[in-house]
C-alpha cells in the first residue's frame, strides 16, 4: 500500500529571482515538514522536468541541492501528465519494496526564466517537427482544433467554454498563493483577446514560476487520515495530432480513467482534480473520465455540479487557469489540493465521500494518467 | 497534385508517417503511396499568435486539420483563407513555406 505522508505546494506567478531547483527545493522542504519525514528517511526520489533548465539528470541535481542520497533516483518527462505519472510510479516502487518513502517533486520558474516567446516555443514541440510546427502550430493552436470541433459536434458556443474559466478564477480568489484571483464573468473571458479561436485569453492557462512535492509512503502517515492511492491507470494512444482520429481523440483518457477506477473498485468521489490547461481540456477529460455526459460538462457547470459546495468539487485551488501553471508542478498542484482538502474533509467530519480522482493529460490529449485516492480508516 | 503517404503493404492501414510497425497488424513492410490531394475540414482555428515565424501572410491565419476524402489521413495545414468545419479543399504541398497549405473548392456533393 501506498499511502500520502506528505505535500508541499508554493505560491505560483511570477517569482523572480527563484530559479527551477529553488523552486523545488521549497516546496519538497514544505512536503517533507507536512509529513514529519528527515531527509535521510527518504530514500526514493522522482523529479520532474524543467523546460527552463534543462538536464540530464534532474533527480540527482536536485538529490545534491537537497542533501539526498536515495536508493532510487530517476527523472520524469511524459509532459503534463509527468506529475501524476511520478505518483503512480513511486507506489509502484512502494508496492514493489524498492523504497518505503519516495519524494515526488517538481518546480519551474517557467515564466521568470525565459521569454514568453521561448516558452511558446518550447511547447509547440510537442507538435511533429515536420508535419505540424511550421505549420504555424502552437500548443494553444493545437487545443484550438479540438475546441472547434467539440462545439462544432455539440452545437455549442465559446461561453460554454468560458464558464469553466469562470469557476477556476472563482476559486481562485479564495486561494492563497494562486497566480490570478481577481473574479472574472464570461464577458471578460469573451473580451480577452483571441489566441486561437475559439480560445481567447482567459481560456488558456497562465505561465507561471511554482513549485509542488509530495511523499508517498509505505506507512501510514501521522497527520490526518490515511490517505491511499487505490486505484491507477495510463494510456499513451498518440503523441501528435495528426496521428490520432480526431473523433476518438479523448480515448486514452477514457482507457485510463476506467483503469483507475476498476482498480480501485470506486466509483464514487467527494472531489475531483482535473488537468485544465485550457477550457476545452477541462470539458473534453470532465466528459472522457465519466463526470460529464458527451457534450453535456459545460451544462453541468452551470447546474452547480462542480462548484466548491456542490457534488462534485472541481480544482478548488483554481486549477492552472487560476492557480496557475508552472510546467509538471502545475499538474501536481491539483493533488495537492486535493490531499488538503480530503483532510479538511475529514477533521471537520463533512459527509462527503473520502475519495478523490485525479486525472492528467499531457501534449495534446496525448499521454493519460488517472489515480484514485481513497482515505482508509 | 498528390500528396505522399505511406502505406502498410501487410494490411493497408495509411498514415501521414511511416512507422516501423503498423498499430493494426504490427507489419515491419511500408512504402510510401500517392493520395489525392481533395480533403474536408474537420478542425480549424485562426491563429492569433503564433510561436514562431508565421508560415502564410499572418497573423492572424488558419490552421486546420483536414481529411483526405481518400484514404481518410489527417493532414494539419496552413491557410491564408479563413474556412469552416465541413469545407472542401485541397491540399498542397510546399517546403517552401508551411510544409502543407490548404484552399477552399467549390462545394461537392
Amino acid at each position: 500500500m501506498a499511502f500520502v505522508a506528505g505535500v508541499g505546494l508554493t505560491a505560483f506567478g511570477d517569482l523572480a529571482p527563484a530559479t527551477s531547483v529553488d523552486l523545488q527545493l521549497e516546496a519538497a522542504e514544505q512536503a517533507l515538514a507536512d509529513a514529519n519525514l528527515s531527509q535521510a528517511e527518504i530514500d526514493g526520489l522522482l523529479v520532474g522536468y524543467s523546460t527552463s533548465a534543462p538536464h540530464l539528470m534532474p533527480a540527482n541535481r536536485f538529490a545534491e541541492r537537497f542533501g539526498l542520497r536515495p536508493a532510487f533516483a530517476q527523472g520524469v518527462s511524459v509532459g503534463g501528465a509527468t506529475g501524476l505519472s511520478m505518483v503512480d510510479l513511486a507506489r509502484t516502487l512502494i508496492r514493489a519494496g524498492r523504497a518505503r518513502n519516495v519524494l515526488v517533486v517538481a518546480g519551474e520558474n517557467r515564466r521568470s526564466g525565459q521569454s514568453r516567446a521561448t516558452a511558446r516555443q518550447t511547447l509547440a514541440e510537442v507538435g511533429d517537427p515536420v508535419h505540424e510546427v511550421p505549420n504555424g502550430g502552437s500548443v494553444p493552436a493545437y487545443y484550438a482544433l479540438l475546441a472547434s470541433a467539440y462545439l462544432h459536434r455539440y452545437g455549442l458556443r465559446e461561453d460554454d467554454l468560458a464558464a469553466f474559466a469562470v469557476l477556476m478564477r472563482h476559486n481562485a480568489s479564495v486561494t492563497t498563493g494562486a497566480h490570478f484571483r481577481k473574479p472574472i464573468a464570461i464577458g471578460d473571458v469573451l473580451a480577452s483577446p483571441a489566441v486561437a479561436t475559439p480560445l481567447n485569453r482567459l481560456d488558456c492557462c497562465p505561465i507561471s514560476d511554482g513549485g509542488a512535492a509530495i511523499v508517498l509512503s509505505a506507512d501510514l502517515p501521522g497527520n490526518g487520515p490515511a490517505l491511499e492511492i487505490t486505484g491507477a491507470g495510463q494510456a499513451h494512444l498518440h503523441q501528435h495530432l495528426s496521428a490520432t482520429d480526431l473523433e476518438d481523440v479523448a480515448a486514452g483518457a477514457v482507457q485510463a480513467a476506467m483503469a483507475a477506477k476498476t482498480e480501485a473498485g470506486c466509483g464514487t468521489f467527494g472531489r475531483i482534480g482535473i488537468y485544465d490547461s485550457f477550457t476545452i481540456t477541462l470539458a473534453m477529460l470532465l466528459e472522457a473520465c465519466g463526470f460529464a455526459a458527451p457534450g453535456r460538462a459545460s451544462a453541468q457547470l452551470r447546474d452547480g455540479c462542480f462548484e466548491r459546495d456542490g457534488p462534485l468539487p472541481l480544482n478548488t485551488h483554481g486549477g492552472l487557469l487560476s492557480y496557475g501553471h508552472s510546467g509538471v508542478a502545475g499538474g501536481m498542484a491539483h493533488m495537492v489540493e486535493t490531499v488538503r482538502q480530503l483532510r479538511k474533509d475529514e477533521a471537520e467530519n463533512s459527509d462527503r465521500p473520502r475519495s478523490a480522482f485525479l486525472h492528467a493529460d499531457g501534449g495534446v490529449l496525448s499521454a493519460h494518467v488517472s489515480l484514485v485516492l481513497e482515505a482508509r480508516r | 497534385m498528390m500528396l505522399t503517404v505511406w502505406r502498410c503493404q501487410a494490411c493497408g492501414t495509411v498514415r501521414l508517417c511511416g512507422r516501423r510497425l503498423c498499430p493494426e497488424c504490427s507489419s515491419g513492410r511500408w512504402l510510401e503511396a500517392a493520395l489525392p490531394s481533395a480533403g474536408r475540414v474537420l478542425a480549424v482555428t485562426r491563429v492569433h499568435i503564433a510561436p514562431a515565424e508565421a508560415p502564410v501572410v499572418g497573423p492572424p491565419f488558419t490552421l486546420c486539420l483536414v481529411k483526405t476524402d481518400v484514404g481518410g489521413v489527417q493532414f494539419m495545414a496552413a491557410s491564408e483563407e479563413e474556412l469552416t468545419i465541413g469545407d472542401a479543399v485541397a491540399l498542397s504541398c510546399d517546403r517552401q513555406a508551411a510544409p502543407y497549405l490548404v484552399t477552399r473548392q467549390p462545394a461537392r456533393p
